[in-house]
């Protein structure tokens, strides 16, 4: 089929056949599934001498993905990365066959994306002119995605993490910038959430919704949720005199009504809600059957998500969180991050996202993983060393699954020489790939192991 | 006072002028200078060095249009005169590179006319050309100099301020390299120590064994010939950088194996290499046969003559005796030679080669255990580096020996990537990640109050082995921790004052020293949201 759609149900499965002379044939469902045919074909032509060869023939490839939602969370707000980093990154996703970039584009510490609809949230937000994603940009994103059938899906995570809204509307503002005690109301510096006690700040959210889901075409849109601080509302005084004034409600109240709002919102404009864990275990709303939650706090979550009979996509901190294992990045605070240690592309390629879920109609909830790259202490300048390979670890076990067709479940030491083989690949194709091990024990594999 | 001219007070206000490292003192005005177009000359005596370092940074400042982050919003600043030109002036022309280099200087820019920089040496003039492009600052379509008149007197704290560099785990380019000494320069670090070769490969060609890099380097353009080498070093010296090489014997050298597989011991033991080695793969000279002394004699002298620093690194670290306990052949010498043990065997190896180098002329440089895990007592001229703990430093030196520290729990830079055995999904022996403010609050003379002992602290080194890092990667593993490190060892850890300076505080500057690398060219990670770095304070624990 010709038919371009890009969604959950794309059809990514080839089947590809190299003779040992002729005509090889690649044939796919859709035009998905020839892009993956045509990444393991380049994979296949290896250097001979001055000429080129594919070893092995005839080679008899059917393929198709484990699970259908493989992804990078990839943050443009805590540090600004070039259109053309995005690209390359892009390039570097679709040589691991993953298939979905989810743009965590905004939050606190600045809004890179253009505004048509409230011009100042850029103007004011994002670090500069030259740093800011317009329109075009975006546009010419989505597209250079969609060649590599790599959907995006944006996400514009209210209520927390909004401090740089208040820059153009401080009215509808909570716990702004709370110096020196930040950590009283928000997870990170600096503070500053929606103040749900004003229907402005839904009617900015559903501002945002409406101009969003039209720049984006994907069927899922994110509206984030996650660590939102309650004390950042106790203590704002606007909500204090609400609530006294309105004795039936209360912060859980408000939140309720926020989110609900914003999600019968969305639902109006024919998207999917994709949204954090913490909408769904950490307030009293029910969110609608048809959201997809993403879960980062541990695996009990993707159980207890797919229990209540939700789609799940696992990002767990514990193994996908990449930007993790660079200590603090608070100047005056000399230890560990949270989420330290850093992750090792063993560690990722271990983290099986079904483990100890053993009821079929709930693994089917499972749609996928997504590694996530929190910029606190990432740019353009660091940016490939801190996703390859080990993204590239996680691209195997979304696209290959955990075991294979005996049910042996694939050992790091196993793979570990076809990893290294990916990752020179990558750096001649010139992505900055981090080095596994000294080139040695790439050149000698077996040679560099634990003994047992 | 009302509000609004409160603000306007404070913003009239000069703020610290942000270099790195911090100089000794510094005196600023309430002025700011025009500095457009700076030409830079020398007058009375000149050097090839200073002649190079005048035209390299000519070219830097009038190239560099640097604004601090901190500084985003300043906007044009009004001028009260102009700097038309910067003259320096040395006291002695003598390029000698070495412990002894007098790197201070003095820079005076005045509100208006000429600045002048004036050094003891070449080096300080390469000393005092970076404060002074660290001084110059984008404003407007112009540039300009803030705080004038300024005046600055300037001298490192510890005269060894280094980055221990392994080139054998994996290669990095010659670029990659020269680009390292830049991002050096900029930091005014001087001690380019090369770890040039180790188990997994020899990259460096060897005229009196080609088979060494012939048969030990990753590949024929995986190769510091001698036109590399002689250029690195002159790049090197061209910003005041020594470059000590170290050759480690008797462990590592897995590598030698590949053309003179007689003189080794446990050479690839597999599985349990561990038993044999720190890592994979193992392989230590047989020090049981006379071969690997002369082996080892034979590199002395062929690379002492290559690199001309007077110090020269024997290495001597992680030596595993069980290679050698275990290793029939030793075991054969040692049942023909009951007086003689292992150790004893290691003691002469480090007595022959030790006493060779000695006729060189050149100054040893090992690593601890060679004093610390041997029965050899090194001579009282060689340089120790310490890298186990802070107690090797004050037994060290508590021992009369000259130390350099490269602590492993502040400064080794590779560490914190975990492990990077592929069947083991755990931490590296050495993790965790050390943050930049780990690296800064690191003293190197912890603990030691003897003035006597001190003196013998020479100074510093960063380390970043290789196993887990390349060319594509390698800026942002040293930057902008390095630059940690470089300050604690030029300015110290206090100021005049005696107050010991806190990441809290320097942090703003560090900021600014990293996105001015980054101007340069020099990919070094970030340390916080851009938004932290335009707000200074903001990010910090409560």
């Amino acid at each position: 089929s010709t038919d371009e759609t890009l969604d959950l149900n794309t059809d990514e499965s080839y089947t590809l056949d190299v003779p040992v002379n002729g005509k090889a044939m690649l044939t796919a469902k859709s035009p998905y599934g020839v892009v993956r045919g045509l990444e393991t074909f380049s994979q296949l032509v290896t250097a001979n001498g001055y000429t080129k060869a594919i070893l092995n023939t005839p080679v008899h490839i059917e393929d198709a993905p484990m699970y259908p939602h493989r992804g990078i969370t990839f943050d443009t707000s805590r540090n600004f990365y070039s259109v053309d980093s995005i690209k390359r990154t892009l390039d570097a996703m679709s040589y691991n066959k993953i298939n979905t970039f989810h743009w965590h584009v905004v939050d606190a510490q600045s809004w890179p994306i253009e505004s048509k609809s409230i011009p100042g949230l850029h103007q004011k937000g994002a670090y500069s002119s030259s740093m800011t994603y317009y329109y075009n940009d975006v546009q010419t994103i989505i597209q250079y995605a969609k060649e590599r059938g790599i959907r995006v899906i944006p996400e514009f995570d209210v209520p927390g993490h909004t401090y740089i809204v208040g820059q153009t509307k401080p009215d509808i503002m909570s716990c702004t910038n709370k110096q020196p005690n930040w950590a009283d109301v928000a997870a990170e510096p600096p503070s500053g959430q929606l103040n749900i006690a004003k229907p402005d700040s839904i009617n900015f959210t559903k501002t945002i919704i409406s101009e969003y889901t039209k720049l984006f075409p994907d069927n899922v849109f994110h509206l984030g949720g996650d660590e939102v601080n309650l004390n950042c509302w106790t203590e704002d005084p606007y909500v204090q005199q609400y609530l006294a004034a309105h004795p039936s409600e209360s912060v859980q109240s408000l939140l309720v009504n926020f989110y609900t709002q914003v999600h019968d919102y969305l639902a109006t404009t024919g998207k999917t809600a994709y949204t954090w864990e913490e909408t769904l275990f950490d307030t009293s709303y029910v969110p609608p059957n048809s959201t997809i939650i993403q879960v980062w706090l541990a695996q009990t979550s993707v159980q207890k998500a797919v229990a209540q009979g939700y789609r799940v996509v696992s990002s767990s901190y514990d193994a996908y969180y990449l930007d993790c294992g660079h200590g603090a990045w608070l100047s005056n605070f000399d230890g560990n991050s949270w989420c330290d240690p850093f992750k090792t592309w063993m560690h990722v390629y271990n983290y099986d996202v079904a483990a100890n879920i053993t009821d079929p109609a709930q693994r089917k909830l499972i749609l996928g993983t997504e590694v996530a790259i929190w910029s606190e202490q990432t740019d353009d300048q660091v940016v490939d060393a801190r996703l390859w390979p080990r993204a590239a670890a996680m691209a195997e076990t979304a696209w290959s699954g955990k075991s294979d067709a005996t049910g042996h479940v694939r050992t790091t030491a196993e793979v570990a020489s076809r990893l290294h083989e990916q990752r020179y690949r990558m750096v001649g194709r010139g992505i900055k790939a981090e080095p596994m091990q000294p080139l040695w024990c790439a050149r000698n594999p077996g040679a560099c192991n634990l003994p047992s």
